[in-house]
């Protein structure tokens, strides 16, 4: 006992210890040993855990290789290809997506993509090796299910569906290990034309979304920012925006710090306009540009390029070849189809170019809603004293502002005079957000008045569009916008942008998105150019009297300076002419266009049927009912055989490649960067708190502090011998 | 001298690894406690919502309130899914994901949780797994299982399909190790049974 004691001396010296108390001081130690061996085993258990990092998913697909350079890639891998022909005003565009599965498992591979908005898809074909196998049009639910049949039974097969006008998913099912499936897609659309240039945009990648509820940005999180990095943008919107790529076009500054090409795609195009061009540029993409008489073909000069942003194609014929009008046809199935592009007459020197500006009755309404509270208002009220600065002596003008009530400056438009103006400008700096939304009140007044005549009149909507019930705001828009003309202004880095672009569609105007105050400038002034020039209105296309012609859109747009009129068709016979009438400025005109000997154009039946189905889908908000808008474009995407809301592209492989003992993993193919378009992308949220981490360093400062208690350095130990030894 | 310096050393050290060790430990024991105390607290405040179909907040001050319950009874889950996934919901329990579907309604609904708290249990979900969802009307709604996978969340979003009824669990990948914010993420799909297609 004694002996066994003083053994334990140096270590348990009692009587030197000068902060021990005598009676307890040999528990502690005890305690400190307990718990350096719990805490050692906590400290090895976390440190086995940490290890286990890169350790098989129980149940489950490890679906990620690490490749070199630490980062890990997805098992499945895609690639693109497209070819773009462009003859006339049409472009028939061929995409190619190859899967390749890098795993050593069966995949079932997801791609979302983005497509023009007003892409005709009307051809699939799903290829392994040499294999082709044509798709065709299904309702979508029953694309869908034979695709899930055939995927369960383990046969090849892919599904492409249409989640938003602009934004498509294609499905592969039944990927072997090592095996590459490509799915080609086949679409049509017309090539813009604007002020005398052609244009034609490819989009790339989708632009990042609004991470809806406010809560993700906010600071009272646990672990800090809760959104992972690579989400940002100032267009991160609610909803579809289908154009949002053309409104803000992306730079993705990850282009040029990769390495290797995420979605890596290649270019290639081809032009016959039947005429020599001037220029031919690409706007954000480097070409290669070869002629042989009136074709050009161009391909991109670095070859592949990552999807990071949109290939934006512009080119422009020579002058005095600039194209006035022209008529395309095509007869599919005994029908006549024909595109009609006319570029109405304009005044394009600048002299003449300001007295062609009509005068305008301006009625500017401005959300002071509560949600529109810090930099938002501030945007508006910039926004709308920037519209202010723009009115000319001869215009009217009203300012409409409204929260939970609707408040009318003037009781009616007044003249933009220098009094009424800067009593407006007063006004509007003075106006606070704060309070509801009622924002139907608010486009009643503005749409209740009509204006005098010789005026256009403009409804300028600055908001942020928070709003829920907008099918009924569409509605009212619709029935009772009469002869005005409304443009949405969306304001903050929020807005309800689908709110934005449907309302200025069904007001006949255009849409803007302002994110900073920085931007109201650049933004505004576009917008005026475009407000202040409305050089076409009350365009009337009539046929030639006995054909039954079907032709949309059903309600054509006023044109703005430079802008043609696209008319799509069907028609029974062609012949004798069509006339084209219009109002400018201070004259009315007329054209007619023979309609006899038109050139043949494959391609016109099928945006006719597009033009088609844009217009039966309108119908929904305007007041049809969903299942007869359903059948209705089912009639026609069958047809047609294009992909719609309704309808997808299924092919099926009739082998059975997969064995039925091996799994199916599901891969998404990620974009080449964090984006998306249609709302339907978010960024993943942070789920993991810091406890574990916490408690590791907890337990080792314990068992740190345990250490120091027991353990004592030699000098120490040294003199307590010193002691210890003079006591005895 | 020397002696009693490096004595005074040691006290301090020990004082102070003490009082910080404590203080993580305590840290960590918070989140972990309020992660199962709040789910009981949250039990009143679904009930209440099951009566009146309203949005109860479980405690006054509360950002955030139950919108659904999720079970997984072959793995003893019972949880209460609280509206959003910001930090201050997920630390009270799984977050629905606000903007995708509606608890029970067709479309993807995106429930995430923490890997270590209330989502520990998605470690063992595997192929054909049964979870139930019941919506804030007392709906009872199937998903069976068709998918785990991991996904590097620094590469891509989380994709919705709005055609197809599921359900999808989010949570941090890998489950065991410590430190948090990495980019991986294990995501489960499982495909509702009224939907499901008879092969």
């Amino acid at each position: 006992m004694l002996i066994s004691r003083r053994s334990n001396r140096p270590l348990f010296s009692e009587k030197n210890d000068p902060f021990a108390k005598p009676a307890t001081r040999r528990w502690p130690r005890y305690a400190a040993l307990i718990v350096v061996a719990m805490l050692g085993s906590l400290l090895w258990f976390s440190a086995h855990a940490s290890v286990s990092e890169e350790e098989d998913v129980s149940g489950g697909q490890m679906l990620l290789k690490p490749i070199e350079g630490g980062g890990l890639t997805p098992a499945l891998t895609q690639q693109s290809k497209v070819h773009i022909k462009v003859s006339g005003m049409v472009a028939h565009v061929s995409l190619t997506q190859s899967f390749q599965n890098n795993s050593q498992q069966w995949v079932e591979g997801t791609y979302v993509f983005p497509l023009p908005d007003k892409a005709a898809v009307n051809r699939m074909r799903m290829k392994i090796g040499e294999r082709v196998i044509e798709g065709r049009i299904e309702e979508k639910e029953q694309a869908k299910q034979i695709y899930h049949q055939a995927k369960a039974v383990g046969k090849k097969a892919s599904l492409v569906s249409q989640q938003r006008p602009n934004m498509f998913t294609s499905k592969v099912a039944n990927i072997g290990p090592g095996e590459i499936i490509t799915v080609q897609l086949d679409y049509i659309e017309t090539v813009a034309y604007d002020q005398g240039q052609f244009s034609l945009r490819f989009p790339m990648t989708i632009t990042p979304r609004y991470i809806p509820g406010s809560p993700l940005q906010g600071s009272d999180s646990e672990n800090g920012d809760p959104l992972v990095a690579g989400s940002s943008g100032w267009a991160l919107n609610t909803d579809q925006v289908p154009d949002a790529s053309e409104i803000t076009p992306f730079i993705n500054p990850k282009q040029s710090t990769s390495q290797q090409l995420i979605n890596p795609i290649t270019v290639t195009a081809e032009l016959d306009m039947g005429m020599p061009l001037q220029v031919v540029e690409s706007a954000y993409h480097n070409i290669v540009l070869s002629r042989k008489d009136n074709r050009y073909q161009l391909r991109l000069a670095s070859g592949q390029v990552s999807m990071t942003q949109d290939f934006s194609l512009h080119w422009q014929p020579q002058p005095g070849s600039v194209p006035r009008a022209a008529l395309f046809s095509e007869q599919v199935d005994g029908e006549n189809y024909a595109l009609l592009l006319m570029v109405p007459p304009i005044q394009n020197s600048a002299a003449e170019g300001a007295s062609a500006v009509l005068a305008k009755e301006a009625i500017y309404i401005i959300d002071t809603s509560g949600s529109m509270d810090g930099a938002s208002i501030e945007q508006a009220r910039q926004s709308l004293l920037y519209a202010l600065s723009q009115l000319n002596p001869q215009d009217n003008f009203n300012v409409i502002s409204f929260n939970s009530t609707t408040h009318t400056l003037f009781s009616s438009a007044v003249a933009a005079n220098a009094q009424n103006i800067d009593y407006a400008r007063r006004y509007v700096s003075g106006l606070q957000s704060g309070g509801g939304t009622e924002m139907l009140s608010a486009i009643q007044a503005a749409l209740r008045d009509e204006a005098e005549m010789g005026f256009v009149r403009q409804v300028m909507f600055i908001t942020d569009g928070a709003v829920g019930d907008e099918e009924a705001l569409f509605n009212t828009i619709h029935r009772q916008l009469g002869n005005s003309r409304l443009f949405t202004v969306g304001i903050g880095s929020a807005p309800n942008s689908h709110f934005m672009r449907k309302a200025a569609q069904f007001g006949r105007g255009s849409f803007t998105h302002i994110g900073m105050v920085s931007e109201v400038q650049e933004k505004m002034t576009s917008l005026f150019s475009k407000l202040d020039n409305p050089i076409v209105s009350d365009i009337q296309v009539n046929w030639p009297q006995g054909v039954k012609v079907e032709s949309y859109p059903k309600r054509l747009p006023d044109l703005y300076s430079g802008e043609p009129l696209l008319v799509a068709v069907k028609i029974t016979d062609l012949q004798d002419a069509v006339t084209v009438s219009g109002n400018t400025a201070d004259k009315a005109w007329q054209q007619k266009i023979q309609l006899s000997g038109v050139q043949t154009h494959t391609g016109v039946a099928t945006l006719w049927a597009r033009e088609k189905i844009a217009s039966l889908l309108d119908e929904k908000t305007t007041g049809r009912a969903e299942p007869e808008v359903r059948q209705a474009v089912l009639d026609v995407a069958l047809t047609h055989q294009l992909v719609t809301p309704y309808t997808s592209f299924i092919a099926v492989e009739q082998v059975i490649s997969r064995p039925a003992e091996q799994g199916l993993a599901a891969e998404a193919v990620s974009s080449a960067r964090a984006k998306g378009q249609a709302a339907q992308n978010y960024a993943y949220p942070q789920t993991a708190t810091g406890a574990q981490l916490s408690l590791l360093w907890g337990a080792l400062l314990l068992l740190i502090a345990a250490i120091a208690k027991v353990w004592s350095p030699a000098a120490m130990r040294a003199e307590q011998a010193a002691v210890s030894g003079g006591g005895k | 001298m020397i002696f009693l310096t490096l004595k005074l050393i040691r006290k301090t050290v020990i004082a102070l690894c003490l009082v910080a060790g404590g203080f993580l430990l305590a840290d960590s024991g918070w989140i972990y406690a309020k992660a199962e105390l709040a789910q009981e607290l949250i039990e009143d405040a679904w009930s209440e919502t099951l009566k009146t179909g309203a949005a109860v907040k479980p405690w006054p001050w509360a950002d955030t309130w139950p919108v659904a319950r999720l079970e997984a009874d072959s793995h003893d889950v019972d949880l209460y899914v609280l509206q959003g996934t910001h930090g201050s919901s997920l630390a009270f329990g799984p977050g629905y994901l606000i903007g995708s579907a509606t608890p029970g309604d067709e479309g993807s609904t995106i429930i995430a949780g923490h890997r270590d708290t209330h989502f520990r249990f998605m470690e063992e979900l595997k192929q054909g797994d049964l979870l139930k969802l019941t919506d804030n009307e007392g709906g009872q709604h199937q998903y069976r299982i068709e998918t785990l996978a991991v996904v590097d969340s620094s590469q891509q979003e989380l994709t919705v399909m709005s055609d197809e009824k599921q359900l999808v669990l989010v949570t941090c990948y890998p489950f065991d190790t410590i430190t948090p914010g990495g980019p991986l993420r294990y995501v489960v799909n499982a495909l509702s049974e009224d939907s499901k297609i008879s092969m």
